[in-house]
C-alpha cells in the first residue's frame, strides 16, 4: 500500500518536510506562549498560597503596598510565613533589560545557591544564565548603581534564572516602592478563605487572593494567554491549511491512478480507504518527527544565552493530543475532499485530466 | 450482445457524437475507424461504461447500463480495457498491476504473463520495460478476469509495426466481444466489423 511513497521518494520527502514544518511550528508557538505563563505562575506559586497586592492595579509591576503589613499578617493564626517581593526590570551591566527581584530575607532560601552567599545590603545574587552571559562578574551595575556579586543561584524558572535577586531594602531604593506584593504561606490551604478575609480587614487599599485565583484572573496572564491563543490559532489554521493543501495536491496528482483503478472496477470505497490509510501514515510519521524536532528545539532555545533563559516551552499532553487529532483530521479532510470528488467523476475524465 | 440506442454526447457546448445506434454481436471483433476528432475515443469510452453519454441508452445483454446494480463489479468481471498509453500504475510492478484487479492466484497471473510472453518482466516497473512490453502487460491486465467484453483505444498508437502486429494478433485470439478504436487499418482482418465515424456521425 505504501509503495507509492517509495516510488516517488522526492515528492514524498517534500510533503513530509512541509507537513513536519507545519506541525512543528504549531507545537513551538503554542508551547512557547504557554511557557511564559507557566514560568510566571510557578514563580508566584513558590511559597505563596495567598497573594496580597495594591487594590485595583492591573499589573504586579505597578503594584505598591506597604510591607509593614508583613508583621500583622505573620501573626494571624493560620499563617506560616509572609514574604515581601518587589518585581522590577532594568539594565543589568551590559544587558539592557532583565528581571530584578527584591525579596525579604525569609524568601532568599527559595533561590538555590550554586556558590557564594545570600546578599546583604548593596549585594546581589545572580541567576546562572546572567552569570554565564556576564562571565561570572564580581561586581555589576543594576540600573546604574554598583552592586557586589555575593553568589550565584540556580532556578528552573527561566525568568528567575535570567535575573538577579537583591534585598528588598535595596530594591525599594531602586524602584521607589515598599513592595510589589506579599506572598503568604498557610499552615493549611483549606482555611485560605477565612485568612483572606482577615488580611483584607488589615488594610482598605489591598487586594487579597489565593495565588491560584490570581493566576486565573491576572490581566497580564489574560493578555499573554489571549495573544498566545490568537497566535496559536493562526498557526493552527495556517499549519492545518498547509496540511490540507499538501494532501489535496498529493491526491490530485494521482487522479489518473484513481481513474485507472475505477476503470478496472476497483470500488470508490476501496480507493478512498487506501488513500486515507496512506495519508494517515504519512501524517503520523510527520507528527512524530515534528514532536521530536520541537522537543529538541525547545530544549536548545532554553539554553541560548541571548534569550537569558526567558524562552521556555513545554508540550503538555493536552497540546499533544489536540495537535495530533487536529493534524490527522485536517490531513484526512485534505485527502478525502479530492478523493471523494474524484470518486464521482467518470473514470475516463479522471484519466484524461490526470495525464 | 451490446446495443447502443440513440447515443449522443457533448463536451460543454461542443457536440461530439450524434444519435449513434449500434448492435455488436457476442464474440465479434469490431473496429471503430475514423479520422482524429471523429469521436472514436468518446464512443469507445461510452460503450465501455467509462463515460456516461449525454443522451441515449446502452444495453449489455438487454440490461441497461443504468440498471447494472454494481458498476464496479461489472467493470471488474465483465469488461477489460486496453488504452493507447497502457496506463499501468507507475509505482506497481507488472505483476502487481495485474494482481490489483483480480482475485486470481499467483500461478494464474504468471500463466497469463507467460501467455503474453512477458513472464520474465513480472517484477519490473512500467518505466523499466519497452512500449510493446507495457502494452502486452496492459492486455494481460485486461484479460486476467476473462471478461466478456474487451475495449481497446488506439492500442497500437505508440507501437512499431512488429509490436502492433503482435497486439492485434492477441486481440484477435480473444474469446470475447472486442471493440477497437483505431485509425490504422493495416491489421484488420476480413471478418472484422468496421464501424466508420465521421464528425460524430455513423457513416
Amino acid at each position: 500500500m505504501f509503495k507509492s511513497f517509495l516510488r516517488y521518494k522526492y515528492k514524498t520527502l517534500l510533503i513530509l518536510i512541509s507537513a513536519t514544518s507545519a506541525i512543528a511550528s504549531i507545537f513551538l508557538i503554542t508551547a512557547l506562549g504557554n511557557g511564559i505563563i507557566n514560568m510566571y505562575a510557578s514563580m508566584l506559586k513558590t511559597d505563596g498560597d495567598i497573594i496580597v497586592m495594591q487594590k485595583s492595579v492591573a499589573d504586579t509591576f505597578f503594584s505598591d503596598i506597604n510591607r509593614s503589613l508583613i508583621t500583622p499578617i505573620s501573626k494571624l493564626k493560620e499563617v506560616d510565613s509572609a514574604q515581601g517581593v518587589i518585581v522590577g526590570a532594568g539594565a543589568i551591566g551590559s544587558i539592557p533589560i532583565a528581571g530584578i527581584y527584591g525579596v525579604t530575607k525569609n524568601r532568599m532560601p527559595n533561590y538555590a545557591l550554586v556558590d557564594g552567599s545570600y546578599p546583604k545590603a548593596n549585594e546581589v545574587v545572580i541567576g546562572e544564565s546572567i552569570a554565564s552571559i556576564l562571565n561570572n562578574p564580581k561586581q555589576i551595575e543594576l540600573m546604574g548603581e554598583p552592586f557586589k556579586v555575593s553568589g550565584t543561584y540556580k532556578s528552573d524558572i527561566g525568568f528567575e534564572n535570567g535575573g538577579v535577586v537583591i534585598g528588598i531594602e535595596d530594591a525599594e531604593r531602586l524602584f521607589h516602592k515598599s513592595a510589589s506584593f506579599l506572598l503568604v504561606s498557610l499552615k493549611n490551604i483549606e482555611n485560605s478563605n477565612s485568612t483572606i478575609a482577615q488580611i483584607e480587614d488589615l488594610n482598605l487599599d489591598i487586594e487579597v487572593k489565593s495565588t491560584s485565583e490570581f493566576i486565573e484572573n491576572y490581566n497580564q496572564f489574560k493578555i499573554i494567554r489571549i495573544s498566545s491563543n490568537v497566535i496559536a490559532s493562526i498557526s493552527f489554521f495556517m499549519g492545518f491549511l498547509a496540511i490540507v493543501s499538501l494532501m489535496s495536491m498529493m491526491i490530485n496528482d494521482r487522479r489518473y491512478e484513481f481513474g485507472i483503478k475505477r476503470a478496472m472496477g476497483i470500488s470508490q470505497t476501496k480507493i478512498i480507504f487506501d488513500i486515507v490509510v496512506e495519508v494517515l501514515a504519512l501524517t503520523l510519521f510527520a507528527f512524530a518527527m515534528a514532536y521530536g524536532i520541537s522537543i529538541f528545539l525547545l530544549d536548545q532555545l532554553e539554553h541560548v544565552e541571548k534569550f537569558q533563559g526567558y524562552l521556555s516551552g513545554e508540550i503538555d499532553m493536552q497540546l499533544f493530543i489536540r495537535l495530533l487529532i487536529g493534524s490527522t483530521i485536517m490531513a484526512t479532510i485534505g485527502a478525502l475532499i479530492p478523493a471523494s470528488i474524484a470518486a464521482f467523476v467518470d473514470p475516463i475524465i479522471l484519466i484524461n485530466r490526470g495525464q | 450482445m451490446l446495443r447502443l440506442e440513440n447515443i449522443s454526447h457533448n463536451y460543454d457546448d461542443e457536440s461530439i457524437l450524434h444519435n449513434i445506434s449500434l448492435k455488436l454481436e457476442k464474440n465479434s471483433f469490431n473496429v471503430i475507424v475514423g479520422e482524429s476528432g471523429s469521436g472514436k475515443s468518446t464512443l469507445l469510452s461510452i460503450i465501455s461504461t467509462l463515460l456516461k453519454p449525454t443522451e441515449g441508452k446502452l444495453y449489455f445483454d438487454e440490461v441497461e447500463r443504468a440498471d447494472i446494480s454494481n458498476i464496479n463489479h461489472f467493470r471488474n468481471k465483465k469488461v477489460g480495457f486496453v488504452f493507447q498509453f497502457h496506463y499501468l500504475i507507475g509505482h506497481l510492478s507488472v505483476y502487481e498491476n495485474i494482481a490489483m484487479v483480480t482475485k486470481k492466484s499467483k500461478a494464474e497471473i504468471m500463466a497469463m504473463l507467460e501467455r503474453l510472453n512477458i513472464q520474465e518482466l513480472a517484477k519490473k516497473y512500467p518505466d523499466q520495460i519497452s512500449g510493446g512490453q507495457r502494452q502486452r502487460a496492459a492486455i494481460a491486465r485486461a484479460m486476467i478476469n476473462e471478461p466478456e467484453y474487451i475495449f481497446a483505444d488506439e492500442p497500437t498508437g505508440n507501437l512499431d509495426s512488429k509490436n502492433s502486429q503482435i497486439v492485434f494478433n492477441l486481440l484477435h485470439e480473444l474469446n470475447a466481444t472486442v471493440v477497437v478504436a483505431t485509425h490504422d487499418l493495416s491489421y484488420i482482418l476480413a471478418n472484422d466489423r468496421i464501424i466508420k465515424l465521421k464528425d460524430g456521425y455513423l457513416c
